[in-house]
């Protein structure tokens, strides 16, 4: 009698300890599932396809239809990509197909210009002149402020010398520092960042034209490199105008002028164009400025390849 | 779409006879992917701000909405597995496990979530903060701009909601705080972070894309302009 109720005790505790057995089991192999699925869902968002096996587990079925909510949502993308493309295209297409003609109807105003011409011709002559200059100017910044659409600005960067952006950007404004009696003064140096040299010239280049624009003749520009552990900062000094406190967040938006500048020529594309293209390849830009005495641009580029 | 939210937000303590009020009615809003600064002079409130912000302390009265959230009706469980899933904090003296290495420090609050960490993403972060080849040294063998960095790579691993950052360049030379601060710029940029930073130092604030200050508990300059948006 004895012996049953212990066998029996037995057996049930036998019985209890498999189902906690089992219980356990299964709770592990559903965490198992749900730590996968979580991690394919991860991946999903960061809009990776995924390999699926092609068989009848509930597991593929999942990773099939995540694949197929990523393609989706890829392709609406890519399709409206493409068709702000094609029209920014367009317009950046149109803008420089009509500078040619442009700049050869200057050179023909030059040409006439030089000609032997009577008083009311010659006042004619010069008006044409005047305003295709003025609309040359207007295609030029068109062209620019169809760069400054921040999709058209794709930044490829790789490994670059930083002396040879400085340089190249330098070379741009010579003329004009020249004209100005400007002098351009830079430092030599060995260092290295990771950036898109064509647009990081062009964005060094739109601050140094600005220098050279807002500073009194036979003043100073310098370039000096400031190497950080992770950034390699160029910056601008000039003596210019300076830039209000209250501006100084405002230049670097879309379209922004300051009144103070409303008699030079522009559109507020230059700075926002310098901003894109350094957020772009990982770097930022930071100005510090004082009305009348100058300012002073400093452009961060990554060191490290991100 | 705003990631972050207060109304009327306030926090009152008793000292005995006289009653501080440490904010008194904060009311702002922060967009996703914002890089925003609140600056104020120590005694301003700013750190109860963040506190609050962060589910860290409890306020007297009004909401603080996260993602939607409200987390001032929140248990204190409740609150606990949000801050670990929600908040990023970066503090002003690092706080990391000085018994864990560089990985293993970065990796951690995903472990403590039960989570097996995407390795691919933690390697794409530890790279951009040029933490690569430190990734199995001690933080006591690490300056403390490398700490900072490693802080604030643990901070963007979780992929959180929001990172609060507490005066994260307050023990670093200006030098070594130009470069920490320009790395939370850019990886903000980079993975849509949203980023609130409270700082004394107005330097350091321009870095941001948004500055509000604060003054005895209210706010008394940015507010809720969008001005200078990063977008």
């Amino acid at each position: 009698m004895n012996g049953y109720i212990v066998l029996t005790v037995l057996m049930l505790a036998g019985c209890v300890l498999a189902c906690i057995l089992i219980k356990k089991y299964y709770q592990n192999r559903m965490e198992a599932v749900y730590q996968e699925l979580l991690l394919k869902l991860d991946r999903a968002i960061g809009g990776e396809i995924q390999d699926t096996a092609y068989d009848e587990s509930m597991d593929a079925a999942v990773a099939e239809r995540l694949n197929r909510i990523v393609q989706i949502s890829g392709m609406n993308q890519e399709r409206a990509e493409r068709e702000r493309d094609t029209i920014k295209s367009l317009i950046s297409d149109v803008s420089h197909q009509v500078r040619t003609p442009l700049t050869n109807i200057m050179l023909y105003v030059g040409l006439l210009q030089e000609q032997e011409l009577d008083r009311n011709t010659l006042l004619l002559v010069n008006k044409i002149q005047k305003q295709s200059v003025k609309l040359d100017f207007f295609m030029k910044e068109l062209v620019k402020s169809s760069y400054a659409e921040q999709e058209i600005i794709s930044v490829h960067s790789e490994m670059a010398e930083v002396e040879e952006i400085i340089n190249t950007a330098c070379q741009m404004v010579e003329l004009a520092a020249l004209k100005k009696k400007i002098d351009i003064v830079k430092d030599g140096t060995e260092a290295l960042c990771y950036a898109d040299k064509k647009w990081t010239t062009e964005a060094l280049g739109n601050i140094l034209d600005n220098a050279v624009k807002y500073s009194p003749e036979a003043s100073q520009v310098k370039v000096n490199v400031i190497p950080y552990e992770s950034f390699i900062c160029i910056q601008i000094t000039d003596q210019g105008i300076g830039i209000r406190e209250e501006e100084q967040g405002m230049v670097f938006e879309r379209f922004y002028r300051s009144k103070d500048v409303s008699s030079e020529p522009g559109f507020g594309i230059g700075l926002y164009l310098v901003r894109e293209v350094l957020a772009k390849q990982g770097g930022y830009v930071k100005i510090k400025s004082e009305i009348g005495k100058g300012t002073t641009v400093q452009l961060y580029l990554s060191r490290y390849k991100s | 779409m705003n990631i972050l939210e207060t109304e009327n937000l306030k926090k009152y303590y008793d000292m005995g006879e006289i009653q501080v009020k440490a904010l008194d009615g904060i009311s702002l809003s922060v967009k996703k992917g914002e890089f925003l600064a609140i600056v104020g002079t120590s005694g301003s409130g700013k750190s109860t701000l963040l506190h609050m912000l962060g589910g860290l302390d409890i306020p007297t009265s009004g909401k603080v909405i996260v993602d939607g959230k409200d987390i001032s009706k929140m248990t204190k469980d409740e609150l606990t597995i949000f801050r670990r899933r929600k908040i990023g904090f970066v503090f002003q003296n690092y706080n990391l496990l000085p018994l864990m290495n560089v990985y293993e420090n970065i990796v951690l609050p995903i472990k403590l979530d039960g989570i097996k960490p995407d390795r691919k993403y933690v390697e794409q972060i530890v790279e951009m903060l040029g933490l690569k080849e430190k990734k199995y040294a001690m933080p006591n063998q690490l300056s403390g701009g490398q700490q900072q960095r490693v802080a604030l790579a643990r901070a963007l691993a979780t992929k959180p909601a929001i990172i609060l950052a507490d005066e994260p360049t307050g023990n670093l030379d200006s030098r070594t705080s130009q470069d920490v601060l320009g790395l939370m710029k850019t990886t903000g940029q980079r993975f849509g972070q949203t980023i609130v930073m409270i700082t004394h130092n107005d330097e350091i604030a321009q870095m941001a894309g948004r500055i509000i200050r604060l003054e005895d508990g209210k706010i008394c300059g940015g507010g809720n302009g969008y001005a200078e948006s990063e977008e």
